[in-house]
């Protein structure tokens, strides 16, 4: 994060944070933001564009960008990565055969010179689900350990089903831009 | 088309005229205010879910021309301020970026209702904008000396697809990805699991061909992929099922969510809480789940699934971006659809039978090849099922039992008979020890094999090869005996 962008950021008046959704279909963003939100989860379509939500979450106004992951519109997410504080990265824990693809578009990601700054969080999600990958087990076939040493990052296991490991995602990452940005209050 | 081009004020002057005339006018009023309806209720045909959804959609559209439209002027503008005060271009370029965020963000908050065509056409053109942007900015605001770079980069505009990057083989050595449960590399089976009373996570269907699927009960996950030529019938499953490459197929399935990718010419008759989706398929064609087997309304009902949602007809295509129709997809017409499908989880009683026409006709005709002679008799659709297979087998083992008069032969059968029980049910384990009371038979067996006897055992080596089981007596290499 450069220091211009931060000047821009303290200049805010709210103390707003960009949060970015993506991950391969199927792999649970648009479950996970709605369980945050406390919102209905049991009708929810595969994304087409996008959605919105805007969260007050501690002290902190999230707003979360919610991008579908079908493969047609896996290109139009890069329209969504400026200005953005915080990456979320979710996978489907159980589906082990596109653990490939799921790397593979992780790693262009993290090429992408708009989201250098932004500090990532890995949900490891479908934790439920009978013989899901741990988030160890994902973090060992992502090679998270492989990565860019000045990137700030977490791997969360969770559910957006039974609601655990979401919160405990989201404070680390709400609580690791806050350090990087609103440090000067 | 005259009447469209008519004033609709016009009959306001002509009030006086007579009640014939004046009828005649209202009745054009309102075919025209019906065909305009027509037309709008055309253009969103896709989208039916809302009552008012059409109304909010063409709201919607003139909200986004417009905001369109003055960014459009905002970019003319542009050029003018370019030559007037180039001071200011950089303060411009930041209100015309802010306009379409903004205008981005009244397609996301409308996007849960939007016809799915509006939602890509209107992404589309948020992106286009933005490419504006960045094309005028580079070109009225010169920054690096190479600046054909810009431009180079400004001519991709269709998004095109991920390069494959090779993935890294670091990863992929230092962690082994386990197996999950399911059906994999199976040619003309009939493959058959019961999750009644299993907890089972998600299942696997991969790299099958010609086999007929039965999936009894609920789970919570589906896989599927590289599937040819098959049938697959499917009990609710709780989360999503998600289907990639298959070809010439017949699915069954309820879910909450269904996902199609690289679909050929197959059908679907499916229930699902949500929309299912089709990207990069052609040829498929949708029509409402018909299957029944003993208990699915209990499973159905324990999914969420018990109710019709009507959502087996609407499809988003991802790969087709107009309103019309897509061609990549139909729904099923009514007389070429499969009616009720029942399944059952054992044998069914054709099998059985077709069992025992096998068993008596091998009887009568030894000479002929099993293998002939069970793909002749066996329709196309009921291919071995593994119960069948080893009915098959003990049927064999009981019947050579009595018709082979020597000893060893009967201890060999008997041998086969109790291993494939052992098999089968592998509670059974106590049974193992026993069977090594005929060890000392097993040599002399294979020595003494007579003709006759052979062709016993020619066909359990056609039947064991692909098991898992390979009993040392059906290694049939003399030396092994000796
Ligand atoms: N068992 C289980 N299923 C989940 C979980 N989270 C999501 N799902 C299911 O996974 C499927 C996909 O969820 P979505 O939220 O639509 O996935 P998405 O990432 O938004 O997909 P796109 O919009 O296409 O990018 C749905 O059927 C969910 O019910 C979870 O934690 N456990
Ligand atoms: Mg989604």
């Amino acid at each position: 994060m450069g220091l211009l962008s931060i000047i821009r950021k303290i200049k805010r008046k709210e103390k707003e944070m960009r949060i970015l959704m993506v991950g391969l279909d199927n792999s649970g963003k648009t479950t996970i933001v709605l369980k945050i939100n406390g919102e209905d989860t049991s009708v929810i379509s595969p994304t087409l564009g996008f959605n919105i939500k805007t969260i007050t979450y501690q002290k902190y106004t999230l707003n979360i960008w919610d991008v579908g992951g079908q493969r047609t519109i896996r290109s139009y997410w890069r329209n969504y990565f400026e200005q953005t504080d915080g990456l979320v990265w979710v996978v489907d824990s159980s589906d082990l055969r596109r653990l490939d693809d799921c790397k593979m578009e992780l790693d262009n990601l993290l090429k992408e010179e708009r989201l250098s700054g932004a500090s990532l969080l890995i949900l490891a999600n479908k934790q439920d689900i009978k013989g899901a990958l741990t988030p160890a087990e994902i973090a060992k076939v992502l090679n998270l350990e492989a990565m860019d040493k000045t990137r700030h990052w977490e791997i969360v296991g969770c559910s957006a089903y039974t609601g655990e490991g979401l919160l405990e995602g989201f404070d680390w990452l709400v609580q690791d831009i806050a350090s990087r940005i609103y440090m000067l209050d | 088309m005259e009447e469209e081009r008519l004033d609709p004020n016009l009959p306001m002057k002509e009030l006086d005229l007579d009640a014939d005339l004046q009828k005649k006018h209202q009745a054009m009023l309102d075919r025209l205010s019906n065909r305009h309806q027509a037309r709008l209720d055309n253009s969103l045909a896709r989208r039916s879910d809302s009552t008012n959804s059409t109304e909010s959609t063409s709201s919607f559209l003139c909200r986004f021309s417009d905001c369109k439209k003055s960014i459009d002027s905002q970019f003319a503008d542009a050029r003018l301020i370019a030559q007037s005060d180039p001071s200011r271009l950089k303060s411009h370029f930041a209100d015309i970026s802010s306009s379409i965020s903004d205008l981005e963000k009244l397609v996301a908050e409308n996007s849960y209702f939007l016809p799915s065509y509006e939602v890509r056409s209107s992404l589309k053109t948020v992106s286009d904008l933005k490419q504006n942007l960045e094309t005028l900015n580079s070109e009225l605001i010169p920054k690096k000396k190479f600046s054909f770079r810009n431009k180079a980069t400004t001519k991709k505009e269709l998004p095109k697809e991920p390069e494959p990057v090779k993935s890294d083989p670091v990863s992929t050595t230092n962690f082994k990805i386990p197996d999950s449960p399911g059906f994999r590399n199976k040619t003309n089976e009939t493959l058959v699991k019961n999750f009644k009373g299993t907890e089972i996570g998600e299942f696997t269907l991969s790299d099958l061909e010609s086999c007929e699927v039965r999936l009894i009960g609920c789970c919570s996950v589906v896989f599927m992929n590289r599937l040819k030529d098959c049938k697959v019938y499917m009990g609710p499953v709780i989360g999503s099922i998600l289907i990639e490459e298959v070809e010439e197929c017949a699915f069954v399935l309820a879910s909450h969510q269904i996902r199609i990718h690289l679909a050929k010419r197959t059908d679907f008759y499916l229930r699902v809480r949500s929309r299912p989706i089709i990207e990069d398929s052609n040829d498929v064609r949708f029509a409402p789940y018909c299957l029944d087997y003993e208990g699915i309304e209990l499973d159905l009902e324990k999914a969420g699934l018990s109710e019709e949602t009507g959502n087996w007809g609407n499809v988003d295509d991802f790969k087709w971006l107009r309103a019309v129709q897509s061609p990549n997809w139909c729904i099923l017409p009514e007389n070429e659809r499969i009616g009720k499908v029942h399944i059952e989880d054992s044998v069914s009683r054709i099998e059985v039978f077709v069992l025992l026409i096998s068993v008596i006709l091998v009887k009568c005709a030894p000479e002929l090849k099993i293998i002939t002679l069970y793909g002749w008799i066996t329709p196309y659709s009921i291919q071995l099922l593994w119960l069948q297979r080893w009915l098959m087998e003990l049927a064999f083992g009981i019947l050579s039992f009595f018709f082979y008069p020597s000893c060893e032969c009967r201890a060999v059968c008997f041998k086969a008979i109790v291993l494939s029980f052992s098999e089968q049910f592998q509670g059974f384990v106590f049974l193992v020890p026993w069977i090594d009371q005929f060890h000392g038979f097993e040599a002399e067996a294979q020595c003494s094999m007579a003709s006759k006897e052979e062709t016993c055992f020619n066909f359990w080596s056609f039947f064991y090869t692909s098991q898992p089981f390979n009993g040392p007596m059906l290694k049939k290499s003399p030396s092994a005996g000796v």
